[in-house]
């Protein structure tokens, strides 16, 4: 594999700034425009997916366990928090299970929508993730 | 556009000759077009003309097979519009209901209202400078109208308190395969800090930036009124304040243009009710939750491969925007 070859976030790249400066521009149609446009936000998540996704993976992993004091694969651990959130296991360490479940949901947000308000106010100032 | 859809012409001219004219004139549709936005129902908006006026009108359908939460029958709209309107809220003027048997199913003709109601125009143009000085005391002022319209002038308005809703929320999520912690420990919250709600009254459901038809001066008509139900008046004013219906502006709670301690003075000397922070606090909770189930809802439809498009795949990933909103609300780090 050369520095030539490119990879699945160069393409991506590619086909969104073709169809930013090329597709765009031969609509007349609003609405495709307005589809367009969506087109575009969502292959900037595949892309953030694809470059963060992994580290924001073992961050959840590393966070899971430590709230439930167990080891175990991602999606188990998933499932049992929100068995237990469910049934009040957490009450009475609230602020810890929240502030846990923002940095991930915050992690979430970074890939699908750093744009977003809350997001770019609660990173601002400090690196919570 | 104007020579199309024959069939939906010659319709609305039949339905609309005895409602515009007193002779019975018989109007000629034109302009007739589809207009976006409306989830629920299809929207046209056309010209009916007559000899010596023109009137600009609005057609709703409710056609959409893909309806989430229990919406009112496009009859029982048309009613409470109109009721709303002999209230005092500035709500659209119902023209005509569709008679029963109609190939086109239920819905009105409304009259059509100059106005902007896309928020993003609302909150950045200059010429709505003015009208956004004066939205925040208007929604007061219409909120307060409209949760003071008797009940007996509504019938089979259906009765929905927080149980009620938490109950339906629950079970949609809980028949979409995703779960999230965040919304877990939300419903959770939710069923263990339901308000003591003793003043029912007709709730609008859906009053947010977006669905304020808006000129100059402020809101022209309060509109989309397919999720009114009887409940908590305070639910109205959380959901005003839920973040995703401020586009960006996060520091203005209402809306995008408003603060909170102004909506709640002046709902309250509008309305002759006490608001309390904590009781609209949870309904802003209750409101970030079930816009964030409607986004689990509008991914299912794609993936499930009942409805598949774009947009409703898009939305699937505004899920975390709604976990990370109601996380620092619950956090109390919401302005």
């Amino acid at each position: 594999m050369t520095d030539s070859y490119p990879r699945a976030t160069d393409l991506l790249k590619a086909v969104s700034e073709c169809l930013q400066s090329e597709i765009v521009p031969a609509l007349d149609d609003r609405a495709l425009q307005f589809k367009m446009k969506i087109a575009v936000n969502v292959l900037a998540i595949v892309e953030r997916e694809i470059s963060r996704k992994p580290e924001s993976n073992d961050r959840d992993k590393e966070q899971l366990e430590t709230l439930l004091g167990e080891a175990g694969e991602l999606s188990q651990l998933r499932e049992k928090l929100n068995d237990k959130i469910a049934e009040g296991a957490f009450d009475g360490r609230d602020e810890e299970l929240l502030a846990s479940l923002q940095a991930a949901s915050l992690r979430q947000l970074a890939i699908d929508n750093p744009n977003y308000s809350t997001y770019q106010s609660l990173t601002k100032d400090t690196r919570v993730l | 556009m104007t020579e199309g859809h024959k069939p939906l012409r010659d319709l609305l001219t039949e339905l609309l000759a005895p409602a515009l004219s007193s002779t019975g004139e018989r109007p000629a549709i034109t302009q007739l077009q589809r207009l976006t936005g409306g989830a629920a129902a299809q929207t046209w908006a056309f010209v009916a003309e007559l000899e010596s006026e023109s009137h600009a009108l609005i057609l709703r359908l409710g056609q959409d097979q893909q309806q989430f939460g229990a919406a009112l029958s496009k009859r029982q709209e048309a009613q409470l519009i109109t009721a709303a309107r002999h209230h005092g809220v500035l709500a659209p003027e119902v023209v005509v209901s569709l008679p029963e048997d109609n190939p086109l199913g239920e819905g009105f003709v409304m009259r059509r209202l100059a106005g902007e109601a896309l928020p993003q125009r609302i909150l950045r143009d200059d010429r709505y400078a003015r009208a956004r000085e004066n939205l925040t005391g208007q929604c007061a002022d219409n909120l307060a109208a409209i949760h003071s319209i008797p009940q007996t002038r509504l019938d089979n308005i259906p009765a929905m308190d927080a149980d009620t809703q938490l109950d339906f929320y629950r079970s949609a999520y809980l028949g979409y395969p995703l779960r999230s912690a965040a919304f877990e420990y939300a419903f959770r919250w939710l069923r263990q800090h339901r308000p003591d709600t003793r003043d029912e009254a007709l709730v609008h459901g859906d009053f947010r930036n977006g669905n304020l038809l808006v000129d100059e001066q402020g809101i022209s008509a309060v509109l989309d009124w397919e999720l009114a139900h009887i409940g908590d008046p305070m639910e109205d004013l959380g959901w005003l304040c839920v973040n995703s219906w401020r586009f960006g502006r996060r520091d203005k709670p209402v809306g995008g243009f408003g603060q909170r301690d102004d909506l709640y003075r002046a709902y309250e000397r509008a309305s002759g009710r006490v608001v309390k922070a904590d009781h609209v606090h949870y309904w802003e909770v209750f409101g970030t939750l079930k816009w964030g189930v409607i986004c689990l809802y509008q991914a299912h439809v794609h993936l499930s491969g009942s409805e598949p498009s774009l947009e409703r795949a898009a939305i699937g990933r505004r899920v975390s925007e709604c976990e990370v909103d109601v996380l620092s609300l619950l956090r109390g780090q919401q302005p």
